[in-house]
Order: C-alpha cells, then sequence, then structure tokens
C-alpha cells in the first residue's frame, strides 16, 4: 500500500519558486538589486553626463526638489562641479563590484577550509577551527586600515584585503554543514561504491551544502560594500577621482551643514543596497531552507 | 566445500574518544576480537544490542574503516589489498535509514547509475538500460527513473538503495537494519526481495538486525554480540532452539510471544 506513486513536483527546485513569490522582503530586496545592477551595467547608457568631468563654475548645484535646482543636474553637483547622479551610478559599479569581488575571494577561501575541516575532521579540523579564531580575534577594519595604509588604497587592493578577511563566516557554516552531510549514509554509500573523496565532495556534499553558500555570500556581500564606505570615508578605500559612494560621502561631509544632500543622497544609496542585498539573503535563506520537505 | 566469501579473524577496532581538549582521549573498544566466516550463498545474521559494535564491524567488511587488529579476507583476499573500484564491486552495503541513504539533491536514475558511471562506464545508454533493468529486478516502476527521493515513500526508497547496491552485481551484500525504518506492512516486501534476489543473483549476505523474528525468518547462520564480543554463533535452528550463552538465552526471552503460557514457560 505504501508502495503508491506520490506524484508531487519533478525536483526540489520547483516549489521554491511559489515560496519567492510569496516572500515580501525577498521580493522587495531582489528588485532593488535587480535594479542596482542594471544601472551599473547600464552606466554609460543612462548617466546623463562624465562623472569625472569637473566645471568649477558650477560647483555645488543643489538637486532639482531645491528651489536653486536645474533638471540639467538632477542630484546637483559636488564641490568640483560633477554632476553628482552620473557620479551615483558610476558608483554602483564600484560597490557592486567590491562586493562581489570580495565575497567571491572569501567564498573561496571559507567554502574550501571549511568544507575540508567538515570532512576530513580531526587535525585538518584543529587547524582550520585555530585559523578561523584567528580570524576572528583581529578587528576587520582595523587590520583593513592598517594593510590599506601600509600597501596604498586602490580599487584591487580593497577588494583583495576585504576578501582575505571575510571567509570567517563562509568557514564556519560549511564546516558545520559538511559535518553534518559527511553522517550522512548516502556518503559512505558513495564510498562504498568506490567514489573518489574529490568526487564524494564535488558531487554529494557540495550540491548539499551550497544554499547555505549562497545565503552567506549575498550577506558578505552587503558587509563589503558597507566596509569599503567605511573605508573610503576615512579616506583609505578606493583613491578620488573613482566615484564610491563611501567616498562621495567623505567629499560631502565637509559641506555637511549647507549642502546637505551631499551625504544624504549616496548615504541613501548605500542604504537601500545594502538593505535589499540583506533581505534577499534572509529570503534566501527562508525559501530554501535546506531539508524541511522531504 | 562451498567457497569462502568472508574470512575475518581476531577483529580489533578501537575508537578514542576525545574527552575535552586538556582532558587526553579514552579509548573504547568497539569491536573485540570477532571472528566470522561466511560460506558462499550463506545469510548470517548478526544481532546484539545497541552500541555493541555490528554497525563498527559491518564497516570493516565493507572497507570502510580500518581494523586495528585481525584480518579480512573477501573471496580470498585481503581486503586491504583490493583496489578501490574493485573491492566495491565485491561487497556493497544496504541501510538502515532509506531516508538518509539517497542523496536528496541526485534522481533516481543518478543514484541508480553512481556506481556504473564510478566502474568508469562512459556510454549513458548502456546504464539506463542497466539501471532501468535493476529497477525491474527490485519493483520500481520505470518512471521513477527521473524523479527525486522526496517523492518516494520509504518502501520504495530502500528499493532504490537495494537497486543502487545490486547495479554492479556484487558478490556480498551486506544490510546493516534493512528494514527497521520501515513501516511493518513494507518490511516484509523487502525481506521477501531481498530473499528473491538472492537466489537469483547468487549472493550472500550479512544481515545485522534487532528483530529477532526477522533473524529466524532469513538467516541460515547467527552471530550473537555483546559489547563488542561475538558470544556465541551458531545456525538458526540451532540458535533459536538450544541457546548456549546467557546473552543470548536473555535475548530470546525478550521476544514477547503471542500465547502468556509459552511465554512463562520459558521463564
Ligand atoms: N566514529 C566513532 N567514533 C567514536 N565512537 C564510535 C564511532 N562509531 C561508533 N562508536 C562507538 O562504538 C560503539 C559501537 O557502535 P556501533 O555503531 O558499531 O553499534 P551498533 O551495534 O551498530 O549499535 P546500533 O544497534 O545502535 O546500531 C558505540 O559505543 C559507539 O558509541
Ligand atoms: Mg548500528
Amino acid at each position: 500500500m505504501t508502495d503508491l506513486p506520490q506524484i508531487t513536483s519533478t525536483s526540489p527546485i520547483s516549489g521554491v519558486k511559489s515560496r519567492v513569490l510569496r516572500h515580501k522582503g525577498m521580493m522587495i530586496g531582489s528588485t532593488i538589486v535587480v535594479l542596482v545592477v542594471l544601472i551599473a551595467i547600464l552606466a554609460p547608457l543612462i548617466a546623463p553626463h562624465d562623472p569625472y568631468h569637473q566645471d568649477l563654475l558650477n560647483r555645488l548645484k543643489p538637486p532639482v526638489w531645491d528651489s536653486r535646482g536645474t533638471w540639467e543636474h538632477i542630484f546637483g553637483t559636488d564641490h568640483l562641479g560633477r554632476d553628482y547622479l552620473s557620479r551615483l551610478i558610476y558608483g554602483s559599479r564600484i560597490s557592486l563590484l567590491i562586493g562581489i569581488g570580495a565575497a567571491l575571494i572569501s567564498g573561496i577561501i571559507g567554502t574550501f577550509l571549511g568544507v575540508m575541516a567538515g570532512y576530513f575532521g580531526g587535525r585538518v579540523d584543529m587547524v582550520v577551527t585555530f585559523l578561523i579564531t584567528v580570524r576572528l580575534s583581529m578587528p576587520v577594519v582595523l587590520v583593513a586600515l592598517a594593510v590599506v595604509a601600509i600597501v596604498g588604497g586602490s580599487l584591487q587592493v580593497v577588494i583583495g584585503v576585504l576578501g582575505l578577511l571575510l571567509w570567517d563566516r563562509f568557514a564556519v557554516v560549511m564546516r558545520s554543514s559538511t559535518l553534518q552531510i559527511r553522517s550522512m549514509d548516502y556518503v559512505t554509500a558513495a564510498r562504498a561504491v568506490g567514489c573518489s573523496t574529490t568526487r564524494i565532495l564535488m558531487t554529494e556534499v557540495m550540491p548539499n551544502v551550497v544554499n547555505n553558500l549562497i545565503v552567506i555570500a549575498t550577506l558578505e556581500i552587503a558587509h563589503a560594500i558597507i566596509l569599503e564606505a567605511a573605508l573610503s570615508f576615512l579616506g583609505l578605500g578606493v583613491q578620488p577621482p573613482l566615484p564610491s559612494w563611501g567616498l562621495m560621502v567623505s567629499e560631502g561631509k565637509d559641506m555637511m551643514l549647507f549642502e546637505p544632500w551631499l551625504i544624504t543622497i549616496p548615504g541613501v544609496a548605500l542604504f537601500a543596497l545594502v538593505l535589499s542585498v540583506n533581505l534577499l539573503g534572509d529570503g534566501m535563506r527562508d525559501v530554501t531552507a535546506p531539508e524541511n520537505r522531504n | 566445500m562451498a567457497e569462502v566469501m568472508i574470512d575475518a579473524k581476531n577483529i580489533v577496532k578501537d575508537f578514542k574518544i576525545s574527552k575535552g581538549l586538556f582532558r587526553g582521549k579514552e579509548t573504547l573498544r568497539a569491536v573485540d576480537g570477532v571472528s566470522l566466516q561466511v560460506l558462499r550463498g550463506e545469510i548470517l545474521a548478526i544481532v546484539g544490542e545497541s552500541g555493541c559494535g555490528k554497525t563498527t564491524l559491518a564497516k570493516i567488511l565493507l572497507g570502510l574503516l580500518q581494523q586495528d587488529s585481525g584480518t579480512v579476507e573477501l573471496c580470498g583476499s585481503k581486503i586491504e589489498q583490493i583496489p578501490r573500484l574493485e573491492l566495491a564491486k565485491m561487497v556493497q552495503p544496504i541501510f538502515q535509514d532509506p531516508y538518509s541513504s539517497l542523496n536528496p539533491r541526485k534522481s533516481i536514475g543518478s543514484i541508480i547509475t553512481l556506481p556504473m558511471r564510478v566502474q568508469g562506464e562512459k556510454n549513458s545508454d548502456v546504464w539506463k538500460k542497466k539501471a532501468l533493468q535493476t529497477m525491474d529486478l527490485v519493483g520500481l516502476p520505470a518512471r521513477m527513473f527521473d524523479q527525486y527521493p522526496n517523492q518516494l515513500s520509504g518502501g520504495q526508497r530502500q528499493r532504490v538503495a537495494i537497486a543502487r547496491a545490486l547495479i554492479n552485481s556484487p558478490k556480498i551484500v551486506i544490510c546493516d537494519e534493512p528494514t527497521s525504518a520501515l513501516d511493518v506492512s513494507v518490511q516484509s516486501q523487502i525481506l521477501n526481495l531481498l530473499n528473491d534476489l538472492r537466489e537469483e543473483l547468487n549472493l550472500t549476505y550479512v544481515i545485522i538486525s534487532h528483530n529477532l523474528a526477522v533473524v529466524e525468518h532469513m538467516a541460515t547462520q547467527v552471530a550473537v554480540m555483546y559489547f563488542g564480543e561475538k558470544v556465541e554463533e551458531a545456525e538458526t535452528d540451532q540458535l533459536f532452539s538450544n541457546p548456549q550463552h546467557s546473552y543470548t538465552k536473555t535475548l530470546l526471552n525478550s521476544i514477547l510471544s503471542p500465547d502468556p503460557r509459552q511465554r512463562n514457560k520459558k521463564n
């Protein structure tokens, strides 16, 4: 009797779709993220001006909603007369590049360490756990500041430094989920069938831990974007004249009192992007919760 | 004299259990000097209480764990000297919990054909054909080839696990409590299937079970384990009618007999 066929869905992937559509936070988050990604990709097409073009006669023009604003510069101009909207649009490229680049590097490092520790256990695990502890005892901002101060700030350096600093959460989560998967009988079965360790890791373990990876990756992207902004704000991130949002806040802070939009516009952009990346990450965690649908 | 399929001598396996960072390690002897011989076509049942080392012994016989001392020979060769892929063609496991023995991310077809792909069979027509044959053999409809484990019942999942174990025609199958996670109604189906397959494919079984009814029904030989040691081994009828070791007697007495007078007699 129990051998009755149960035809529900064709794969574990379907069913996720309907849950995505019902998840409000995820819908809002993914909409904004997709929008920012599109803006970043299409920047040269949609930016009304050259973000590097200085026009000292038109310095500190207020945005269009101000009585003195013009449609020529919708978000006004900065202290060098550069179009603020265009800088904001190009700045999205920097934020995304740093977020994705840092998350990619740290994702590779953290996943490698975490999966090795979880799968092999023993000494490997001891070493990795030690590395994680060492990493966690280093204050990210201070270390990043120090390194950038020594090496010199540039886009590549910031991506590299953040990538080397943000792998801890990947490692911790990958370690514990690998530990859990390792004890499953299908891993033992794969060994008994003669699979090599590499094959087991790639085809039995990884597919079952990778959904956690996507969730942490989004959270770390948001983390890296914030850190880049902080570093740039302190003058140790990407260097002018690159239009980074953090740098824009930093350059605007001296004129905060009389030209507050110089800070609020990039600030709101940062806030919206980080919030929506986080919403997306949380949503993905909720939607793809691993083994609750057997 | 029939061929000796499994010949294990004086197997000892210790586990080191860390008691905490600075408190050193403690050794736990999970298997303590067990010797076993299984002839071709026999069904050896291993019984014993939880934690007495049955699964550990099974893993050693499968080559998944290395014993600390003693030797295991399968079909006449030392288990350490059999190459990984050869060993896989010789002996295969069937596990207790069909919910954990199938990778939820893989289709049934991909699970069943894995052993063939690992052995280097490249032609997808060959392994698909073989998989469908094997699915038919274990009573799975062909349409399940493209389904996923979460769409199958426990009994069907166990059939998938059996198909995976049998697709490369191993000589020995080691079943670790193959039915204890299943519904009572499905249990006998799976046991009958295992019995039929044994005759059809000339298999040798080692069956680990808590369930003495299963053992009595299936096994030709029974080994009783107690705290890592094999305390008794005999032919099934003999063990059930005339148990020697006191632990075996307790074990047999613990089966509830349907007739209360019968139960009193035993005590
Ligand atoms: N990897 C391991 N590390 C440490 N101890 C272990 C390990 N595997 C098993 N043990 C211990 O070895 C002993 C025997 O375990 P085993 O799993 O072989 O028992 P079992 O007879 O199969 O029990 P059950 O009937 O509950 O399945 C147990 O005390 C267990 O705690
Ligand atoms: Mg066991």
